[in-house]
């Protein structure tokens, strides 16, 4: 007995607050409208910008120093290459020399 | 999976022959006694990738370089040694033996210059069947001593060109002018 009571009591039919439909009209207005787009400070950018050139730098730095000590050892390895060719050719001479004379 | 071990022990064991029986020209050409004593020393090394990066720095425009762009080609590297000293035998020629005890039975030698006075040049080649396929150049003056390996295909006679090259006179030509001066002043004295 108490049971359905309670029952009756709980499943009671109530009418709605005064105002919700507007609420959820409203609350439905505010999902629909465009999302603000949040950029970042512009400290941040300012940051972010400075990282990149540093980085593009550093990286341009880099390269022209590969490009620059590629360039020192293919010079020293054409100057020895020639002293050693010129000192060969030159021993070659010697015995060419002797041979001829011979 | 022992099938698998057999091929990947054979396949180490080629990767470790093969290049010894490529390099098998080279020659330790280090004397540190007489690095120590000479007055001024020209080493030289470079090998298969100091040539080529050399290569590419190689004007194809200039004679020299050319003819030396040419020579290379191939090659797996030269090693140059060169000993000056301020006096006359300040060095141990039998130093040189070091160097000859290296040579295995595929050296030979074409070339042997004796003089008391003036320059010994021994020329051996590493050859295996007919092709060079290594240079040893030992050469000993009274006050420098001199030794040249290049390793690889060389071409004795472009090398031995060269001569003509590096602003070097071509001997062979020159001793063809000699010649024919000495015909042209016997043939004046006649007439």
């Amino acid at each position: 007995m108490n049971l359905d009571h309670e029952l009756n009591r709980v499943l009671a039919r109530t009418s709605a607050p005064d105002g919700f439909a507007d609420r959820v009209v409203a609350r439905l207005g505010d999902a629909n409208a465009p999302r603000q787009r949040h950029w970042p400070a512009a400290s941040t950018l300012r940051r972010l910008a400075a990282a990149v050139t540093l980085t593009l730098a550093l990286g341009g730095l880099t390269a022209h120093q590969i490009v620059e000590h590629r360039r020192t050892e293919g010079e020293r390895a054409r100057r020895e290459l020639m002293t050693a060719l010129h000192i060969a050719s030159a021993k070659m001479r010697v015995a060419q020399r002797a041979v001829a004379h011979d | 999976m022992t099938r698998f071990l057999i091929s990947l022990m054979l396949s180490i064991i080629a990767s470790i022959a093969i290049p010894a029986s490529a390099q098998g020209t080279r020659i330790n050409l280090d004397l540190p006694d007489m690095a120590a004593k000479a007055s001024e020393t020209v080493d030289v090394t470079l090998d298969g990738a100091m040539l080529r990066l050399a290569g590419k720095f190689l004007s194809s425009t200039d004679a020299d370089e050319r003819a030396a762009k040419e020579m290379i080609n191939g090659l797996k590297g030269i090693y140059v040694r060169s000993y000056e000293f301020e006096h006359e035998g300040e060095y141990d020629k039998a130093q040189a033996e070091r160097i000859r005890t290296q040579l295995g039975p595929s050296w030979k030698k074409i070339v042997k210059v004796s003089s008391k006075t003036k320059e010994d040049v021994d020329i051996y080649v590493d050859t295996q069947g007919d092709a060079v396929t290594g240079l040893l150049i030992i050469s000993a003056e009274p006050k420098e001593f001199t030794v040249v390996n290049i390793v690889g295909p060389v071409d004795i006679e472009k090398l031995a060109g060269l001569e003509g090259q590096f602003g070097i006179p071509h001997i062979s030509r020159d001793l063809k002018e000699a010649h024919k001066d000495k015909q042209g002043k016997k043939e004046d004295h006649h007439e």
